[in-house]
């Protein structure tokens, strides 16, 4: 089927009834395969395409998906009359700044593509990762590979005559072990890949497979944390984690303008010292990358605190029109069936100057909090909840023994003015987000960090 | 854009084609027809409405005695088709099962369909958006936002033994939010409210979270003893069943259960029933075709069955029909395209004796946990958990009194069930966030725990 005919007149149909409207006809082609031990358990294929369509008309903005533009029609017509009775309610709620019109394509071919992979191919690289873990691990363990490859491509016009075609390969392995003893479970998970293909499994880089190991085989003599304020070090992963939940959806505007952030109001002040600053951009090549988002907008980096003052929130066309500002080009959606939020692509805390030793040596007696495993945080205060998957004790500035997983809670704002240090390297690992029970990817990139007396249990 | 014939005649014309084509052992067609329609007001304005309409095929089939799974949108055409099953597949491990024969069409299953939420009008929601505006316009210092979600799924299960269930149902999620302004705060508190057919009123459910957020309002007092009985919230109290209980009550054959042959407190009494009218999950027939029907998981402590679906059951064993289809992280959280797992439906925990208000005047000093964060990390194995208590109140001389700073606490459910429970006579309805089934659920009462300085 060619979509674009279709398009084509189905565009200009809606045009002559609303003041704007855009278009996304996305196909994704999913692979996820299961395996336990070794041996593969599910192999589960979807393949699905439709049409996203959403339109400004009287100051409301609108949105339909539908597998066929037929459907998408009918419900437009219908949303056009739901449009007449909200512009009574309340007039001209929404607009969108103005956007170039762009003609694009941007597309990433993996280096090795797993589409015509033959199944000996995939066991050899499940069995190839198993058996090297195998060899060095030093205690009995369960190990799920869990192989995730998707094909993910859009096709995004609108009325003002932008037309952007984009095609991305993912690939993204998770890998846990479990281990289970004394009517006790202990589990650590670890991903791997990002934006590509066969290339960024670690089946050809092994020792990429070592932290893992040497995490395991420490779990099972794991002790429990005393509750109490430590100095900690946070490693990239949980690291980036709360930069992400706890400081970056504070700074996506529609949070900020729905009463969903602590920092509403706060655009010019000091919110970290001064050696704090934190950046969004979707061009680093992880699995958070676009270079359009999700409404035509060409991506660009956003410096959100500069220097330990808050610069900029993240946006889209309509919080930029409602913030006088221009769009940040965070409008994402992964999925045509949704109508696109404000989403973070990669927000890390920049880089600083610290080597992992000297951020040891900065905390000198201490946490060293590694890897997330979830977490929450209250929008209105601020206030946050991240558990970790493990920890390990700081003594006289050098790693010691292993903790089971970690709580850290705390409020954001005094967490970053105890910011003391930040690792002088970025590591980029697969990420996902879910908002507003929407999923989409990102990537988890960030630096280490040191952070004084902070509440561990 | 399907009319149910139409949805029923691709159903079968899927299945004759594999039928032909292919010389499969067993087919099982899945359809699913999905029509949603959400609004609802932030800051008092109106939020962007959204129609979507989803409708896609799950194939399972058996070849060489081997299960295989795969999915697609629809429309396609057979040439679409017949390149989807041309492409390499791992078989799913899997003991070898039939899929069931299908008796009849949607059983009498009161209260799943409801035709004024399978209209789908933006007149619905905008009447529900008013009754909320019109509460909260009540109390000036208050903001009250709403999501809703307005959802109609026909789904059709046919199979090689050449029968075919098919069921229309509606769905009505409602998100709440309130916003309490005060002097030097602003407290927020939300609520969520899942039903198959549209509530008479809505009044109560709003009034308790108006009454929530205007008790978090109090004044905060430092927690000094750290030996007192702790209420939990029949949400918090799910949550903890969710990610510590559940996954022990499920047959899965690739994952270590706990042990609990030792039991539970003999007022511990848990049942699984997808066939209550109204409650959230009450369907006709599970996503394999097997009709839902009412399991008693704990009798009196003591664990009797656990749920299962075709594939975790013996062949001649008894069937709870709690295969579903679940996709997290969606507001309708069933979809075509995943794998089908046991699931609960609708998890309902027998009450206790005493009401909610009659325990509280009982205690001289206790704490009342409304909220709770960290369960995610609890230990399923073990029963262990580490949570904080994020929204939390004192009760003194026999009445909620102030408020709590979050404190973190650790203790272990299974410890808690065996020795130290106490289930109130007040119950709730709740579809813990995330989570594809829902609980009727009483406040839990124990001593067994250990909170932390």
């Amino acid at each position: 089927m060619n979509p674009i005919l279709d398009i084509s007149s189905f565009m200009s149909k809606i045009s002559k009834q609303t003041k704007y409207l855009d278009l996304r006809y996305g196909n994704i082609e999913e692979r996820i395969i299961n395996s336990i031990n070794g041996s593969i358990i599910k192999d589960i294929k979807s393949s699905y395409s439709g049409y996203g369509v959403r339109f400004l008309s009287k100051g409301i903005i609108s949105f339909t998906s539908a597998p066929e533009l037929k459907t998408a029609y009918e419900d437009i017509n219908k949303l056009l009359k739901t449009s007449n009775i909200i512009a009574t309610w309340k007039r001209g709620v929404s607009q969108l700044c103005d956007a170039p019109v762009v003609q694009a394509t941007s597309t990433k071919t993996p280096k090795k593509d797993w589409e015509n992979l033959e199944e000996n191919e995939i066991k050899q690289i499940i069995s190839v990762i198993e058996e090297y873990i195998r060899e060095k691990l030093k205690v009995k363990v369960r190990i799920e590979i869990d192989l995730q490859f998707i094909k993910w491509s859009e096709l995004f016009k609108s009325s003002e005559g932008t037309s952007i075609f984009q095609s991305y390969p993912y690939t993204v392995m998770t890998l846990t072990g479990r281990l289970s003893e004394n009517g006790n479970q202990k589990i650590y998970y670890k991903n791997f890949g990002g934006l590509g293909g066969l290339e960024l499994l670690p089946y050809n880089n092994l020792e990429k497979l070592d932290e893992f190991i040497q995490i395991i085989n420490n779990l099972p003599n794991a002790k429990n944390i005393s509750t109490g304020n430590y100095n900690i070090v946070l490693n990239e992963d949980i690291a980036w984690i709360l930069t992400h939940e706890v400081l970056g959806h504070s700074l996506e505007a529609d949070n900020v303008l729905s009463g969903h952030s602590f920092y509403a109001g706060l655009q010019g002040m000091k919110i970290a010292p001064s050696y704090v600053s934190v950046i969004d951009d979707p061009y680093i090549e992880t699995i958070g990358y676009y270079e359009f988002d999700s409404e035509g907008m060409k991506g660009r980096g956003t410096l959100l605190v500069d220097d330990g003052i808050l610069t900029d929130f993240l946006h889209s066309r309509e919080t930029a029109a409602a913030m006088g500002v221009e769009s940040s080009a965070n409008y994402r959606s992964f999925s045509f069936e949704h109508l696109p939020q404000v989403r973070m692509s990669n927000t890390f805390i920049e880089p600083k100057d610290f080597s992992f030793e000297e951020l040891l040596e900065q905390v000198k007696n201490g946490i060293y909090i590694c890897d997330g495993f979830g977490g929450s945080s209250e929008p209105q205060t601020g206030d946050f909840n991240i558990n970790s998957q493990f920890a390990r004790e700081i003594k006289n500035g050098e790693l010691g023994d292993y903790f089971q997983g970690v709580q850290l809670t705390g409020k954001t704002s005094r967490s970053l003015s105890l910011i003391k240090g930040i690792g002088d390297r970025l590591l980029a690992q697969p990420g996902s987000c879910v908002k507003n029970n929407q999923r989409i990817f990102t990537g988890s990139v960030s630096p280490k960090i040191a952070i004084f007396d902070q509440r561990v249990s | 854009m399907y009319s149910d014939e139409e949805l029923k005649e691709q159903a079968i014309s899927i299945l004759s084609f594999l039928e032909k084509k292919y010389n499969y052992d067993q087919i099982e067609v899945f359809l699913q027809s999905l029509k949603q329609l959400q609004g609802g007001t932030e800051f008092k304005t109106p939020k962007t409405i959204q129609s979507s309409t989803k409708v896609g095929c799950a194939i399972r089939f058996f070849k060489d005695k081997n299960l295989y799974f795969t999915s697609f949108s629809l429309p396609r055409s057979f040439d679409d088709l017949e390149s989807i099953f041309k492409k390499n597949m791992f078989p799913i491990r899997s003991k070898h099962f039939h899929f069931p024969e299908i008796s009849g069409l949607q059983k009498e299953i009161k209260n799943i369909y409801d035709k004024q939420i399978s209209q789908k009008e933006y007149s619905t929601i905008l009447e529900l958006s008013n009754q909320i505006r019109e509460i909260g316009e009540e109390n000036k210092n208050l903001i009250l936002d709403s999501s809703i979600l307005l959802a109609e799924e026909r789904k059709i299960i046919a199979n090689t033994t050449h029968t075919l269930a098919f069921e229309r149902g509606t769905w009505l999620n409602l998100d709440f939010r309130a916003l309490y302004r005060t002097y030097d705060m602003i407290i927020s508190g939300e609520k969520h409210y899942s039903s198959r057919i549209l509530p008479k009123s809505i009044d109560s459910i709003v009034d308790s979270l108006i009454s929530e957020v205007i008790q978090r309002s109090k004044k905060s007092q430092k927690l000094h003893n750290l030996l007192l009985p702790v209420i939990f919230s029949p949400e918090s109290f799910s949550n903890l069943l969710s990610f510590i209980l559940i996954p022990n009550i499920i047959s899965n054959s690739n994952y270590v259960h706990a042990d609990l042959s030792e039991g539970f407190s003999t007022d511990f009494n848990l049942i699984d029933d997808g066939t209550v009218p109204g409650l959230p999950n009450s369907t006709a027939f599970d996503d394999e075709g097997i009709p839902q029907s009412k399991t008693i998981i704990f009798q009196n402590g003591e664990l009797k069955n656990k749920l299962n679906n075709i594939e975790e059951s013996d062949e001649n064993g008894v069937k709870t029909g709690n295969s579903f289809r679940i996709k997290k992280f969606e507001i309708f959280p069933r979809n075509y395209r995943t794998y089908p797992r046991v699931y609960p439906s609708n998890l309902i925990i027998e009450e206790g004796n005493k009401k909610f208000g009659n325990i509280v005047s009982e205690f001289d000093e206790a704490i009342y946990i409304n909220a709770i964060q960290g369960y995610m990390t609890a230990n399923y194995i073990s029963g262990d958990f580490a949570i904080s208590a994020i929204d939390s109140y004192l009760i003194e001389n026999g009445s909620i009194k102030s408020t709590l700073p979050s404190f973190n606490m650790r203790g272990n459910l299974f410890d808690i069930l065996r020795d130290d429970c106490t289930f109130t006579k007040d119950r709730k309805v709740i579809r813990p966030y995330n989570t594809p089934y829902s609980f009727v659920s009483p406040y839990l009462i124990t001593k067994s725990l250990e909170i932390l300085p």
